[in-house]
């Protein structure tokens, strides 16, 4: 428990009339790729935003290597090293795929406005080595071939992809993604489940993953958490999880066809 | 301050504010079927002035005639505005949309000072100008009429939304663009009849407005401005919320100008305006964005 | 190839447009259009601040005249009826532009789409009818009269030409500037907010912070600009600074094209000349300005920069295809 890189300890969020999630307790290890899985709608978007604080817990304490996360906005969060990516992508189309990855150092930065404005050397030097990470990183997903593309050009599954290399190059802690493989033919949900082992393995990246694709679920995760209705389920190891009899009644047993849609 | 002098402000608060509110009205309209702030709406309200004043003095028509005639003619404009420069370009952004109505309402104001004059006209008032006194203070007959033709609109357009099929085709574009579309509502009509009726409710304003106020070529700057001011206040998309906005800014105009000072009242709507959105930053009546991760 | 540009930075685009505008005086058969010239470097000035808000952070300001307006009339106010040297006048005028922006910023930023523009715009419109009616200190709506030439180092900048190339020097540090902190981390926050609250802020972005920043920066920029205006032409009115100015100035943003400072820049420029051009037709002029404004829009939606963007683009694509996929990610930055 001392270990547990995050700590979701009775959280509740309620959106009006719906409560999306109903005391939520559940823990991350570090080192480990723990899934979220549960029907549409279940709440595990709502979880992942009451963690990186885009949403407010109505109660319930969240904390993040020991230190509680609650009502710190969302950008402190980052700072901490706790990253996400997102159910439909958001790219910035406005920008090249070098420069969003770029962007997404922005915790790391050091240099200040003034040293923007007349290029210091230390800027020069804390730029070049944005960029170098930033070419890193788009190495380790495989797309450094297209950084001055627009990055409104990229196929879909590319722009899935740069999300990643965006969060990668920040070094986070603890990463959460949105069902990153809504939208990837088998190929690429392959390759993805390899690109996030990867993380874990080479990076030492804590990943907390949302996913619909059973079989990228069972394949990479150390830990499963099951949300159905707001509320956790079940807990436990694949195997576990995959040989409980409620899960496999609510949940893996009638849709694991789930779309993209769904909005939240 | 004594009760003739706050009903004296009351009143005339309330004339100019149902234009306001009319105004506001027809931005909401364009608003709910094209996501756009039409700046040309302000033009629509001197078109309605103007084309009657035209229609009346230099047609020598009747009064009634000519005021039928500007709203036909406006309504007109406000179709042809639709048809050639807004149409052609409806998948722009946003801000390219509005820009070119600021275009568009350049043109239609230069155009009438162009074809008529630069001078202030004025048009009769409707049914003569014996004041009614009402506790010590008077009320022009055009401010009845102007109230009067107000609450008929509105109800006209609440009854058009909530029976006809029509309005409630526009209501579902305004709420679902792709919904709307995927039933089979032509999104394009949609967007055509909201540029008709809010360039004739804008119209109506100015027909109404024009014998109490005067009117030239350039009134629909500072009524466009209010109007929009309006229908912030009543909250984006509501078309009720921006008829209530107008008549709380001119209501609060005229007490403003009265018992403050009146070389600041075009200010105080505007301070108001202005807190208000700092505490409720979706207008009185708007809902409050919801944000979706 | 990235690296060399990293190198050279803003340096070299705006050394050869420093170098056109100060060869342009030569060319001109008339002073007259020094003094256009002078007034679109000062439109530009604003402008190239409007579009780092507008363009880059995706924040509508419909007020931005009246930034302009307040550094003119401090400075006016400062140096004619209290006789402050020049420079102590530029630390009050801008010092306070950057106050009133950081105060009125701060709750209206806040707001978020056409909220957003009517904020704005009321500040505009207070602030304008201020101008008009504390006559006392403004002048009321006839303006402001007497405010002294520009001087500098104890010499007034009497000549018309002296004064344009004072503007020009200005309005080139100013997109210096403004181009180094678009290629820096500040820049890509400012996209970012632009394309996408909450990644920006789930990247470690603070948007309250980074908005209020870019707000007052440009509002800085409309200061720099009004303080330039006021002591060019020595007298200043409301009218200068009202409404119409306002949306003005985000014409000539969109026009330009907002994917760019430079497009801040040509839009200024088109804008602030087109009715010296247009005044041959006399009456049908502001009929004629209109018009070209729904047709530009209409047909150039990525307005004059990004106009010739793309034409260079389908021109390079129709002879050297495979050139254009390095090409295209580069001009994203300008
Ligand atoms: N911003 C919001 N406003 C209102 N309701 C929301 C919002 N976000 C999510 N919900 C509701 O909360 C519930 C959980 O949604 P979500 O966390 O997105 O589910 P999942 O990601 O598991 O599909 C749903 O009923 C959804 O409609
Ligand atoms: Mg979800």
């Amino acid at each position: 428990m001392a270990d547990s890189l995050l700590q979701c300890r009775e959280v509740c969020v309620r959106f009006g009339g719906v409560q999306a999630l109903s005391s939520v307790s559940c823990t991350v290890e570090k080192g480990t790729i723990t899934s979220i899985i549960g029907p549409n709608g279940a709440g595990k978007t709502t979880l992942l935003n009451a963690v990186t604080g885009t949403v407010d817990p109505a109660s319930g304490s969240i904390l993040f290597a020991g230190e509680g996360l609650t009502g710190l906005p969302p950008h402190v969060r980052a700072g901490r090293g706790v990253l996400r990516t997102f159910q439909n992508l958001e790219i910035f189309t406005n920008m090249t795929v070098l420069e969003n990855v770029m962007a997404g150092r922005h915790r790391m930065g050091r240099y200040g406005v003034l040293d923007a404005f007349f290029r210091t050397p230390r800027y020069r030097r804390e730029e070049r080595a944005t960029r170098d990470a930033a070419m890193h990183a788009l190495g380790f997903v495989g797309l450094e071939s297209m950084a001055l593309l627009p990055a409104g050009e990229l196929a879909y599954g590319n722009q899935r992809l740069l999300e990643m290399a965006r969060v990668i190059v920040a070094a986070p802690d603890l990463l959460l993604l949105d069902e990153p493989a809504a939208g990837l033919n088998m190929q690429e949900t392959r390759q993805l489940g390899e690109l996030i082992r990867r993380m874990r393995d080479e990076l030492g990246i804590t990943v907390a993953l949302v996913e619909h694709d059973m079989e990228l679920v069972m394949d990479v995760s150390d830990r499963i958490l099951v949300l159905s209705f707001g509320a956790v389920l079940a807990e436990g190891t694949p195997l576990e999880i995959q040989r409980n009899p409620e899960v496999v009644a609510a949940y893996l047993g009638t849709d694991d066809e789930e779309t993209t849609d769904g909005g939240a | 301050m004594d009760v003739s002098s706050s009903l004296q402000y009351l009143f005339s608060g309330l004339t100019v504010g149902a234009t306001y509110g009319l105004t506001g009205l027809g931005f909401t309209i364009i608003f709910n079927t094209t996501g756009i702030i039409n700046f040309a709406q302000g033009e629509f309200v001197m078109l309605g002035g103007m084309l009657a004043v035209i229609c009346q003095s230099a047609l020598g028509l009747p009064l009634p005639l000519a005021v039928l005639l500007a709203m036909l003619g406006a309504t007109l404009i406000g179709a042809i505005v639709e048809r050639v420069a807004i149409r052609p370009v409806r998948t722009a952004p946003p801000i390219n949309l509005v820009i070119i109505t600021i275009g568009i309402s350049i043109l239609i104001r230069s155009a009438m000072m162009l074809l008529w004059d630069k001078d202030t006209h004025t048009l009769p008032h409707f049914s003569g100008t014996d004041p009614i006194t009402v506790l010590g203070a008077t009320l022009m007959p055009q401010s009845l009429w102007i109230l009067g033709i107000t609450a008929v609109v509105l109800y006209g357009l609440r009854t058009f939304f909530r029976r006809s099929i029509f309005g409630k085709a526009m209501l579902a574009c305004a709420h679902q663009r792709k919904a709307a579309w995927l039933v089979g509502i032509g999104v394009e009509g949609m967007v055509l009849l909201s540029f008709m009726i809010s360039a004739l409710v804008g119209a109506v304003g100015g027909v109404m407005l024009a014998p109490m106020t005067m009117t030239s070529y350039d009134v629909g700057i500072l009524l466009g401005l209010k109007g929009f001011a309006a229908c912030i206040l009543g909250g984006l998309g509501n078309p009720f919320g921006a008829a209530a906005g107008g008549l709380a800014i001119g209501v609060l105009e005229s007490f403003g100008a009265g018992m403050i000072s009146s070389a600041y009242k075009d200010a105080f709507a505007f301070i108001i305006l202005l807190l208000l959105l700092f505490v409720r930053p979706s207008g009185l009546f708007g809902k409050p964005e919801v944000r979706r991760v | 190839m990235i690296v060399s540009r990293l190198a050279s930075g803003a340096l070299l685009p705006v050394g050869a447009f420093l170098a056109t505008m100060l060869a342009v005086p030569f060319l001109l058969p008339n002073p007259y259009y020094l003094s256009i010239l002078s007034l679109a470097c000062m439109n530009a000035i604003t402008a190239v601040g409007l579009n780092m808000l507008l363009g880059f952070a995706g924040q509508i300001s419909l007020g931005h005249a009246a930034f302009c307006g307040l550094a003119a009339y401090a400075t006016g106010i400062a140096t004619a009826t209290y006789g402050l040297p020049m420079w102590g006048s530029f630390l009050l005028a801008i010092g306070l532009v950057a106050l009133v922006a950081l105060l009125v910023g701060m709750p209206t930023l806040k707001l978020t789409g056409h909220y957003l523009a009517m904020g704005t715009l009321g500040f505009g419109i207070i602030v304008y009818i201020v101008f008009n009616e504390s006559i006392e200190w403004t002048g009321g709506p006839s303006g402001m009269v007497g405010i002294p030439r520009l001087a500098l180092f104890g010499h007034e900048l009497w000549e018309d030409t002296e004064y344009y190339h004072l503007v020009t020097g200005v309005l080139c540090l100013v997109l210096l500037l403004s181009l180094n902190l678009i290629h820096s981390r500040f820049g890509r926050a400012l996209k970012a907010i632009h394309t996408s609250e909450k990644a920006a802020m789930c990247i470690g972005v603070d948007i309250a912070r980074y908005k209020l920043f870019v707000f007052v920066l440009s509002a800085v920029y409309a200061g720099i600009a009004g303080f330039l205006y006021a002591h060019y032409l020595g007298f200043i009115a409301p009218s200068s600074f009202g409404f119409h100015v306002s949306v003005q100035l985000v014409v000539m943003v969109v026009l330009g094209g907002m994917c760019s400072v430079w497009g801040a820049v040509a839009g200024a420029f088109f804008l602030t000349m087109l009715p010296e051009f247009l005044r041959v037709f006399e009456n049908v002029e502001t009929l004629i300005y209109g018009g070209i404004l729904v047709f530009c829009m209409m047909f150039m939606p990525q307005g004059i920069v990004g106009g010739i963007g793309t034409l260079f683009r389908v021109l390079r694509r129709s002879f050297r295809p495979e050139a254009v996929s390095a090409q295209t990610g580069e001009e994203r930055n300008g």
